[in-house]
């Protein structure tokens, strides 16, 4: 039921408790975790892809969660995806297809609080689209 | 508004997971994800049923009712209870509540480690992945949600 877990963080400060609630789930049964964040970016133009944060920070939030699982006895591994605006959600549900996950944990808000008002788009559509249970953490 | 709890077996104490369950497998699936989850954490299920009228059946309130709403649907919620809880694996508070569910969930989860609820209820349209209670509950429910998606055979 918890074998495969995917963690998908967003950077803020919600991924404090999306972390506890992956740790928990995984300390359960054994399971592994995948540790996802998407890094979301833009077209324009001759620049081409531009992405809204810098490669450094985004590889920092996933080893650090990882390393943050491995301390506590789960077994994780972590990627960065990278997606044009938008398209996150996509990015989200194909890692959990290819890292067979079984729950997708996520958190309600992130860096989209100021157009995300109640349940951060990301996480709504994941709920929409998803074919997988998700814990929307609090 | 709260109206009636039907006990079923034991209150809940300590951990408790709120579970949303009408008539739907959907429903029927989120019990299932939280009965085991429940057991491996050591916490209680606090299974919960909305009953309302609507407002476009309003006018069958002038009728007289052939049977207590409450009873009739504490009797479905216990039988639902015990086909998919395993007897003695995990406390179960079964509550049968008159409201919108959405509304009623929420309510139910204050205090709560967990709502677990489907995406789709009784009342949704073909098609359409997340219902209204499951959105609801994501943005409102002071804890954390699980929202269970349809089963491949029920599409």
């Amino acid at each position: 039921m918890f074998e495969h877990i995917l963690s998908a963080l967003d950077g803020s400060s919600h991924d404090t408790r999306t972390l506890a609630a992956t740790k928990e789930l995984a300390r359960l049964a054994g399971g592994q975790v995948r540790v996802v964040h998407v890094r979301e970016g833009h077209f324009i133009g001759r620049a081409g892809f531009v992405p809204s944060e810098e490669p450094d920070d985004v590889v920092k939030v996933v080893d650090r969660a990882v390393a943050d699982l491995v301390d506590a006895g789960v077994k994780a591994t972590g990627t960065v995806r990278a997606s044009i605006s938008g398209l996150v959600v996509a990015e989200i549900l194909a890692e959990a297809e290819e890292c067979g996950a079984s729950v997708i944990v996520m958190g309600t808000r992130g860096v989209n609080d100021l157009t995300d008002l109640l349940v951060g788009s990301t996480a709504h559509k994941v709920l929409h689209l998803g074919r997988l249970p998700v814990l929307v953490t609090r | 508004m709260a109206q009636e709890k039907a006990e079923v077996r034991g209150p809940p104490q300590g951990l408790r997971i709120v579970v949303g369950v009408d008539a739907s497998e959907e429903s029927r699936e989120a019990l299932r994800w939280a009965a085991p989850y429940a057991e491996a954490i050591g916490a209680s299920l606090d299974v919960v049923h909305a009953w309302h009228v609507s407002d476009e059946h309003a006018w069958l309130q002038s009728l007289p009712p052939p049977a207590n709403p409450t009873d009739v649907a504490s009797k479905a919620l216990a039988d639902v209870v015990d086909e998919v809880v395993a007897p003695g694996t995990v406390p179960v508070h079964a509550s049968v509540l008159e409201g919108h569910a959405a509304k009623v969930l929420v309510k139910a989860s204050k205090g709560a480690d967990l709502l677990v609820v489907g995406s789709r209820g009784f009342g949704g349209f073909d098609g359409l992945l997340l219902g209204s209670v499951g959105a609801h509950c994501a943005a409102h429910a002071p804890c954390s949600v699980v929202i269970i998606p349809p089963t491949e055979t029920g599409d």
